[in-house]
């Protein structure tokens, strides 16, 4: 029928119902004027009109009834979804709503997607869209949201999914426009997600920025791989997309509307044919073009038109108006976005490595606000160093630099506080406060894709992180959170069979409200145990939890209650609990030492408690935590492991001292007193260690070592402290290894680690990868820096004298200035006595601290005149050190500034009679 | 919803008033998005399913949206317009899962209560329905604005007058023909 014909059969048919009822008939007929069609045609249509239709004379109201009443309708916080409760709506999208719900069997956070209903019916693909999900989700890939459960509830069909504490790139992009390197950044993370879904035979099919997550801390994540494909089951048979995406089943039905989706699809895509991995990298392309010029490469009014551009436009170009974006970068992304599905990348990886090369190089070009901060005098020098220094910063903490002093009651010069040591209390004074921000630092996090990878495929738990207790926001029960936990480390620390997070990562999840998963997934781990301690009445609840990350499942759950604050036997029975949860098989030994009750005063327990929390916190320190250990052993002089924290404190004040006599003995008589009560402490061998190294025992010292090693394997300061060790009897390689094996136990903690290495690699004379390492210490935590000091010494050694003297006055004056002695000081002498026209320099100063009426160490000393080249002297300070037992001597091996005396005969004895040699 | 929203979805209707035919690709997705929202409140407050009320969600939608907007009637009209095709697409789509379902065996499964019965019957109808509006809309457009209006909106002939600026009168006319035409084509079908 065409328009004309319906005009005509329209005119008679409101005639003839116009008309006079008892007319229609002549009506009727003297219109259509013996056309019998148009007669019967109006007819036809005439029958209805006194026919009511329920149908057509009342809206679909049960219909629509039915449409908002069902499962699709909004869930309320509180409703329950099998084990699930949900709290709030996060977002809608075409697959149904998302809510955030907690898990109320692993207590975790969970992303909820309820499907419709319309989405639910259709088993067969829901089927194939969960094998697709799952097994995207089993790369186990720290750019791919992890799927941890679908389900069915009460006909309704959910999927739980790891909760992403983030925003949408499309957000993201609405807020504010990414910078380049961020952009790129962005972009190298998605590509990796997808590299590893290819790998594993799976195409996205919907990159877009709603499908980009960029959490909190950083790191991104790939969401819905394999929706699409649920969206749309086989096109060919499917006319209608009506069970799918609300926008994009309107769009379809409704030409000339833009689809969203549509902008990101490839050509190939964009003409229904079949598409692979490569479609996946055109879509990126565009999603990482639009990040960088803020528009889209393909754009039009309507959908049609948009297809249009993207089958046959080339995208403008991005370096005119993005004046960061070179032409090597323009280049790649024309390559991503070539029409031809075989010109492109050929994988995501390809792809990404481009990137990589040009954010690598985007790095050092941009003008960092650190820099610009530099004054311009600096700035010269800068331009030859590699590592641009952060203002603010005043560490001091160095290789051998006399660190400690200015936060403690000694000068700084009198402190003898070796670097690694320095950075070793570094490590045990962790900074509780600042552990929520390290989280959420962007950078920090995105190291931990490192250890996500499938590192664990057992039946048994290998590898475990003790988070930090929960104290119900209560300040009082701290101590009894951060203690139980911290101590729960120690003991399992003691299995060789687990990998033991360190402390210093794990309690960087305090408070934090990262889930579960993706903690297991940054430390490296198959398992997290998580606790909870609350008061009740008179009574403490302390809640522990243990899940296996990888089976998404709680091990083990359950309540321990202790009145009036007896806590004694809770943390081995706690121990033994978990452990047995882990399936690890003990020798009769581990097991007698889970069970351990370490002491039997209750009150001498809860002073311990007390003091190991604050040998954490720096602003109380470890003076007060002394009292409290004191007060422990008081109470049970038996109390093993409060004689070796004492023992630890007492070392470590020796250290900090410019008199170490007076304190080693103390150190001394707590270590043989913890190790006669039980003679398996690890902290207590490590302390014996070195109390050995100060006497120059090195067999004895290394033996110590070991031992405390094989006893606790975990014990991160156990290995630390052997790497130096190792280090300073040029066994540089051996110490990288304990770095190595630490840096696996402590994944989060990884500038202390860095600068660990970098200065072993400066021992060994490898300034080059030493600078490297101070280079990334710095990129890992840019508001913490790396001193001054360490980066002169490197320089130094490197032959570059001006980059070193550069640091060194820093140092200097962030010291007290050159009339105040410190380290720094005399290396700059030191530095100006090996340039023969600033030798006088070199010798003013060297009069100067002279002069000053203080102890200066010896060993020091030499290191000036060594590079004077006056060796008598040089020799003559290295003996009244070696008298002393100087801590800075032990240095003579390995240390570049003693170059100038190795051919002496007197030096070689010295280090014979030390017994480096 | 939130002010944004609202003020989005306002402007928005401002300029396809304006004639800016893009402003409705923007619009669609909005309205859609707002009916599904208010619906589930609505639903609540509904003891009895059987007495939803297409007309009264999109009432209240359309108040909840310009709450703190003028009150503009130019814009009332083509929210309504625009409401009225949404819920046609909600509905439609909705059907054809339904229908589906029915295809598949999902309604033999279980034992039909007679407003299930009702709503797989109206889930076919409406899914006939659908295309014979599309078919009278090609020869006729006001003809399926029309029945879009009034039946997938549930608007009053007065309402529908307003959005497609014609007289009542017209309305009522399209509606008598357009009615016969659609009822002679769904039998038509069914034979």
């Amino acid at each position: 029928m065409d328009k004309l014909r319906l005009e005509k059969i329209e005119r008679i048919y409101q005639a003839v119902l116009d008309g006079p009822e008892d007319l229609r008939e002549r009506l009727l007929a003297d219109s259509c004027d013996g056309d019998e069609d148009l007669r019967s045609e109006v007819e036809s249509l005439l029958r209805f009109e006194n026919k009511d239709s329920s149908f057509i004379d009342s809206p679909p109201e049960l219909l629509a009834a039915d449409v908002f009443e069902g499962s699709s309708s909004e869930l309320a916080a509180g409703d329950k979804i099998s084990h699930y409760t949900i709290q709030r709506l996060l977002g809608e999208g075409g697959m149904g709503q998302v809510y955030l719900a907690s898990d109320e069997r692993l207590r975790r956070n969970v992303a909820l997607k309820i499907f419709p209903p319309t989405i639910a019916d259709d088993a067969e693909s829901l089927m194939r869209f969960e094998r697709e999900a799952q097994a995207v989700s089993a790369l186990n890939h720290p750019n791919i949201l992890t799927v941890y459960e679908f389900g069915e509830h009460q006909g309704v069909h959910y999927i739980a999914t790891e909760f992403i504490d983030g925003i949408t790139l499309r957000s993201s992009l609405l807020a504010a426009q990414p910078r380049p390197a961020q952009a790129l950044e962005i972009a190298i993370q998605a590509l990796s997600a997808l590299e590893a879904a290819h790998e594993a035979g799976i195409t996205h099919r919907d990159i877009k920025p709603e499908n980009i997550m960029i959490r909190r801390d950083g790191y991104v994540k790939v969401l819905d791989f394999g929706l699409a494909k649920l969206a749309h089951p086989d096109k060919s048979t499917r006319t209608h997309s009506g069970s799918e995406d609300p926008t994009v089943a309107l769009h379809q039905t409704k030409p000339g509307a833009v689809m969203g989706t549509a902008a990101y699809m490839s050509p190939e895509q964009a003409r229904g044919l079949k598409i692979d991995a490569r479609s996946d990298i055109w879509s990126l392309a565009v999603v990482l073009y639009e990040m960088l010029a803020g528009s889209r490469p393909f754009m039009g009014e309507t959908h049609a038109d948009i297809i249009v551009a993207i089958l046959g436009s080339e995208p403008a170009s991005l370096a005119e108006p993005v004046e960061s974006v070179s032409a090597e970068l323009e280049g790649v992304i024309r390559k991503a976005l070539e029409k031809k599905a075989e010109a492109r990348f050929q994988t995501a990886g390809e792809f990404k490595a481009e990137l990589e090369a040009i954010k690598l190089g985007l790095g050092t070009k941009l003008p960092s606000t650190v820099a610009s901060a530099i004054s311009s005098a600096e700035k010269a020098a800068q331009s030859t160093a590699i590592m641009p220094d952060a203002p603010g910063v005043t560490d001091g903490r160095a290789p051998r630099a006399t660190s400690d002093g200015r936060e403690g009651n000694e000068p700084a010069h009198l402190s003898s506080m070796l670097s690694f040591r320095a950075v070793v209390s570094e490590v045990r004074s962790h900074k509780l406060r600042s552990a929520i921000a390290a989280v959420l630092l962007i950078g920090v996090a995105s190291l931990g894709a490192y250890f996500a990878l499938n590192i664990f495929r057992s039946d048994a738990i290998d590898s475990i992180a003790v988070l930090p207790f929960d104290n119900s926001g209560d300040p009082e029960l701290q101590f009894i959170s951060d203690g139980l936990s911290e101590s729960l480390i120690d003991r399992f620390a003691q299995l060789p069979q687990l990998k033991v997070i360190s402390r210093n990562s794990s309690f960087k999840f305090r408070g934090s409200d990262v889930d579960l998963g993706s903690i297991a997934a940054q430390l490296g781990v198959r398992s997290i145990v998580t606790g909870k301690v609350t008061r009740v009445g008179d009574e403490l609840v302390i809640r522990v939890d243990v899940i296996d990350a990888l089976e998404n499942r709680q091990l083990a759950g359950g309540q321990y209650r202790r009145k009036g604050g007896d806590l004694l036997g809770l943390q081995s029975e706690i121990a033994q609990n978990t452990i047995e949860k882990f399936r690890v098989r003990l020798t009769d030994g581990q097991s007698r030492r889970m069970a351990e009750r370490n002491t039997e005063n209750s009150e001498s327990y809860r002073y311990y408690l007390n003091g190991l929390v604050l040998l954490n916190d720096k602003d109380v320190g470890r003076d007060k935590a002394l009292d409290y250990f004191q007060k422990a052993i008081d109470l049970d002089p038996d109390f093993a492991l409060a004689w070796a924290e004492i023992a630890w404190i007492y070392l470590a004040q020796a250290n900090a001292s410019s008199d170490p006599d007076v304190q080693m003995p103390k150190a001394r008589a707590a270590v043989e007193k913890a190790l006669a009560l039980d003679p398996e402490l690890a902290k207590a061998r490590v302390v014996r260690a070195m109390i050995y190294e100060y006497e120059f025992e090195w067999t004895k010292a290394e033996g110590e070592y070991r031992q405390a090693i094989e006893l606790s394997p975990n014990l991160d300061f156990a290995r630390n402290n052997y790497a130096f060790f190792l280090s300073v009897l040029d066994r540089q390689n051996e110490a990288l290894a304990q770095l190595e094996e630490q840096r696996i136990r402590d994944p989060l903690n990884r500038r202390l680690l860095l600068l660990q290495k970098a200065i072993v690699l400066v021992q060994a004379r490898r300034f080059d990868e030493a600078l490297q390492a101070y280079q990334e210490a710095q990129a890992v935590e840019p508001s913490k820096g790396v001193p001054d000091f360490a980066l002169g010494y490197a320089y130094a050694g490197k032959g570059l004298r001006n980059e070193a003297i550069t640091y060194y006055r820093k140092s200097v004056a962030d010291l007290g200035g050159e009339e105040k002695y410190s380290q720094p000081l005399v290396y700059l002498a030191a530095t100006y006595a090996g340039m023969p026209d600033k030798r006088a320099e070199a010798k003013a100063i060297l009069a100067r601290i002279e002069a000053m009426n203080e102890y200066v160490s010896p060993a020091l000393l030499a290191v000036v005149y060594t590079a004077l080249s006056d060796n008598d002297k040089a020799m003559e300070l290295l003996e009244r050190a070696f008298a002393r037992r100087d801590l800075l001597l032990r240095f003579i091996r390995t240390g570049y500034e003693y170059d100038g005396l190795r051919t002496d005969p007197r030096f070689a004895d010295l280090e014979k009679r030390i017994g480096m040699r | 919803m939130d002010d944004a929203a609202s003020h989005q979805i306002t402007k928005l209707l401002t300029k396809w008033g304006g004639g800016d035919q893009r402003a409705l690709d923007e619009l669609m997705p909005l309205v859609y998005y707002e009916l599904r929202r208010m619906a589930r409140g609505y639903i609540r407050r509904q003891p009895d399913g059987n007495s939803f009320q297409t007309t009264d969600l999109i009432h209240e939608t359309y108040i909840k949206l310009v709450r703190n907007e003028d009150q503009n009637w130019q814009n009332r009209a083509h929210f309504f317009g625009v409401a009225a095709s949404a819920m046609r697409h909600i509905l439609v789509d909705h059907a054809r899962a339904r229908h589906a379902e029915k295809r598949g065996g999902g309604l033999d499964r279980v034992s039909l209560s007679e407003t299930m019965a009702t709503v797989a019957i109206q889930s076919r109808q409406v899914l006939d329905l659908d295309d014979a509006l599309k078919r009278l809309a090609e020869l006729d457009q006001r003809k399926g604005d029309v029945v879009e209006l009034k039946y997938f909106g549930g608007l009053t002939n007065e309402e529908a007058a307003e959005v497609l600026l014609v007289s009542v009168e017209t309305v009522k006319r399209d509606w008598r023909f357009a009615r016969g035409w659609l009822l002679r084509e769904l039998e038509a079908e069914n034979k």
